[in-house]
């Protein structure tokens, strides 16, 4: 039984497997089927496969001062998640300095459905909370310190494409050469208008950077 | 004065026209029949006012060695044998002893030794007061069906204010019956006693006669037999009035009342003028067990917290059953390990949802139990749990969810993170309406539902990281720097107050951006000369 490419098949099995998310398929940037949360930001979502963060997979940020623009730039996503349902919580592991409640309440984050949590155990604990299907957002930060072997970013990559959730995660710039498992790395720099957005790695489409400006004080 | 009647046996022959409580009053006429008109009689009758209470005393003069059993202590075999209770491994005396053992001539009392000499194959346990304790009150939970005024007298008796509902349960004498029975199935041999005062009651129970009295007028005449012991006074008063040639009760009541209470205290006076009925007894209700709490020996010392688990496998049985026949749950159970020569190893386990099944319990503990660090081997566990919370409010959706997995869902993921982390770790955060940046925030526990609504901020610009203590800034001729010169892009925001919290605040705040773009919230101290801080990322 074969398949062609330009449209009959004969077995609507096939659309199904195809329709697989674990499935990619070369020459087609991103596929409709895999599911995206747009960023909020238009110039971004084009840059990314499928025009938004995967729902499916790890994300990495990496990033030489955390604090300094990922979570401005994943407001708008977590945000409108949390708006999709009432269920929709939301997890922060091993924050860098306190998320200051007053102004994320003002940004329209649901407080009572963010949990933070700090521990030494930060991966564990972003596994954990990508398993269980609750949190649809998980946002863990990974010090300077600590080394992050292959083996858990591995585990991190698994538990975040079977959650279906949004799965980030923030390391220092310096692992930027480093090989991941993760299906979108994006190097993060604070410029004079924003911030800059490098793609590092991603599925389908461009590799490169833009320019996004920050939502915040100077508006 | 007519001699009273005494001793009238609680357990008569039941006949058709038995007097259906088995009592005789002063005289042999029926008194307190179960039927209305004798009811109305007996509430015209001059001797029955008088008694305005009735109290059902059990004593339970086994209970060192009851208790034994029931927490697992001695096995079967050993109960039936001899067996004999010291108060603790350094004293030498015997204070209780099975049956078996009293066949053998063992004696309450007695010398550890003489006790061995005349018993070969004696068993001695110590003393566990705190088994004793829990099987008291199990029967004293178990007592309250039958009247609402359960009273504990620790540390072996437990006494029934029965008046108001002895008809309910076929009266006095059925009562008592079913009593006793219910405290053979517990495990414990009472003695009963009946009197109108509680005080009374316990002393008749603890001579060991079946007594039943239930007018106030009998019982000075049939206090007056009872030997001092029963009174359990502290041995110096009891000694003193031996000296004085007082040997029972009545040679108490024949005192002087106003030489009694200088030479013996007002303390005792008292106590016979409440058993006598001339002062009113208040006694303190005893409170059904509003929390699980269960103990095990272990067969073997267990080394591993691994293995811990296995072992409290009938604990966990105990609690569920008990939760269950309650339609009840717990939110936090406390683990004591019992070690040889140390104090106990406590672990608190938490659950984000009322925890009312096993399965769900040992979800938790086997997390928090496979990774403890056990000091010392440990050789028998205590279980208590949180107070219980009905199930009712389980219904309610715990965290405005409408989809019901959601709410376990999380509170499953609050547990497992909470069980391995500790609950410290998880905090959901919280904004309060202060103007000071430090206190418009704080954090609540992660399994704690938000109390109040979140007020809408005004657009005052705030930055969404906040440090947790302000960083003092370089600065440069007066103007703040940070790797660099800053450049102020907003401000200044004067923030003011907290005087009256003894924290007086004097700030301006101010937006500015670092020459690579990061922006940062700073703050100048008007306190301090060029106090230029870092308080936060607008990032």
């Amino acid at each position: 039984m074969c398949a062609d490419f330009n449209g009959s098949r004969s077995d609507p099995r096939i659309d199904v497997l195809l329709g697989n998310p674990a499935v990619w398929r070369a020459g087609k940037s991103g596929g409709a089927s895999a599911a995206v949360i747009p960023t909020g930001f238009a110039v971004l979502d084009q840059r990314l496969p499928g025009g938004g963060w995967p729902a499916q997979g790890l994300v990495e940020f990496l990033i030489d001062r955390p604090g300094m623009g990922e979570l401005g730039l994943l407001l708008p996503a977590l945000v409108a998640l949390q708006r999709l349902s009432l269920e929709t919580w939301l997890a922060m592991v091993s924050p860098p300095h306190e998320p200051y409640a007053p102004a994320l309440a003002t940004r329209g984050v649901d407080l009572k459905r963010l949990l933070i949590i700090r521990t030494p155990e930060g991966l564990w604990a972003m596994e954990q909370a990508l398993r269980s299907t609750v949190c649809r957002a998980v946002i863990a930060w990974v010090g300077d310190t600590q080394s992050l072997r292959m083996q858990w970013l591995r585990r991190l990559q698994l538990a975040a494409t079977q959650s279906g959730s949004l799965a980030v995660l923030c390391r220092p710039r310096r692992h930027a050469r480093e090989s991941s498992p993760a299906v979108l790395r994006l190097e993060l720099e604070p410029a004079a208008t924003g911030l800059t957005v490098r793609v590092l790695k991603s599925r389908s489409g461009p590799l490169g950077s833009v320019c996004l400006r920050l939502l915040d004080a100077d508006d | 004065m007519a001699v009273p009647a005494k001793s009238l046996d609680l357990f008569p022959p039941r006949g058709p026209d038995e007097n259906r409580d088995g009592m005789r009053s002063e005289g042999g006429s029926a008194l307190l029949k179960s039927t209305p008109a004798a009811v109305a009689a007996s509430g015209s009758h001059p001797a029955a006012a008088t008694a305005r209470e009735l109290w059902l005393a059990l004593h339970l003069p086994g209970l060192p060695f009851e208790a034994l059993r029931a927490a697992g202590h001695v096995s079967e075999r050993e109960y039936h044998g001899p067996l004999a209770v010291v108060e603790s491994a350094g004293r030498q005396q015997v204070i209780a002893c099975n049956a078996a053992a009293l066949g053998l001539g063992v004696t309450a009392g007695m010398d550890i030794n003489a006790a061995y000499a005349l018993a070969r194959r004696l068993r001695i346990h110590e003393r566990q007061p705190e088994a004793e304790r829990l099987l008291l009150e199990r029967l004293a939970g178990w007592a309250g069906r039958f009247t609402p005024r359960v009273s504990l007298e620790l540390p072996d008796a437990v006494l029934l204010e029965i008046k108001g509902s002895r008809r309910l349960f076929g009266g006095i004498a059925a009562l008592a019956e079913q009593l006793a029975a219910g405290a053979r199935e517990h495990g414990v041999t009472p003695w009963i006693a009946l009197a109108p005062t509680s005080r009374a009651a316990l002393w008749f129970a603890r001579s060991g006669e079946k007594t039943s009295i239930t007018t106030v007028r009998d019982l000075p005449g049939l206090l007056a037999c009872l030997p001092l012991a029963v009174l359990r006074w502290p041995e110096p008063r009891v000694t003193l009035l031996a000296s004085m040639g007082v040997h029972a009760v009545g040679d108490c009541l024949r005192l002087p009342r106003d030489g009694f209470a200088r030479r013996v205290g007002p303390a005792l006076l008292l106590e016979l003028d409440q058993a006598t009925g001339r002062l009113p007894d208040v006694r303190r209700d005893f409170r059904p067990q509003v929390r699980f709490s269960g103990m095990r020996d272990f067969d073997d010392e267990i080394g591993q917290g691994s293995w811990l688990l296995e072992r409290l496998d009938s604990l966990l049985d105990d609690l569920a059953e008990f939760l269950e026949a309650r339609q009840a749950g717990v939110q936090s159970l406390l683990l004591l390990l019992l070690h040889r020569d140390r104090p106990p190893t406590r672990q608190v386990f938490r659950f984000a949802l009322l925890a009312t099944q096993r399965e769900h319990f040992v979800a938790v503990m086997s997390e928090q139990l496979s990774r403890i660090q056990l000091q010392a081997p440990a050789r028998g566990a205590k279980l208590r749990s949180g107070p219980l919370l009905m199930n009712a409010t389980l219904s309610k959706p715990f965290f405005f969810a409408t989809n019901a997995h959601a709410p376990e869902q999380i509170s499953r993921l609050l547990e497992r993170l909470q069980a391995r982390l500790g609950a410290d770790s998880l905090y959901r955060l919280q904004a309060i309406d202060d103007h000071r940046p430090e206190h418009a925030w704080r954090k609540v526990a992660s399994w704690q539902e938000g109390k109040t609504a979140e007020k809408k901020h005004s657009g005052r610009c705030r930055p969404l990281w906040l440090l947790a203590d302000p960083q003092p800034l370089e600065h440069v001729g007066g103007w703040p720097v940070s790797g660099g010169p800053l450049e102020i892009r907003r401000g200044p925001e004067r923030i003011e107050g907290g005087w009256w919290a003894g924290r007086d605040v004097a700030r301006d705040y101010y937006v500015a951006r670092t020459a690579a773009g990061v922006r940062l919230w700073i703050y100048r101290d008007r306190h301090v000369p060029h106090g230029w801080f870092l308080h936060g990322f607008f990032g």
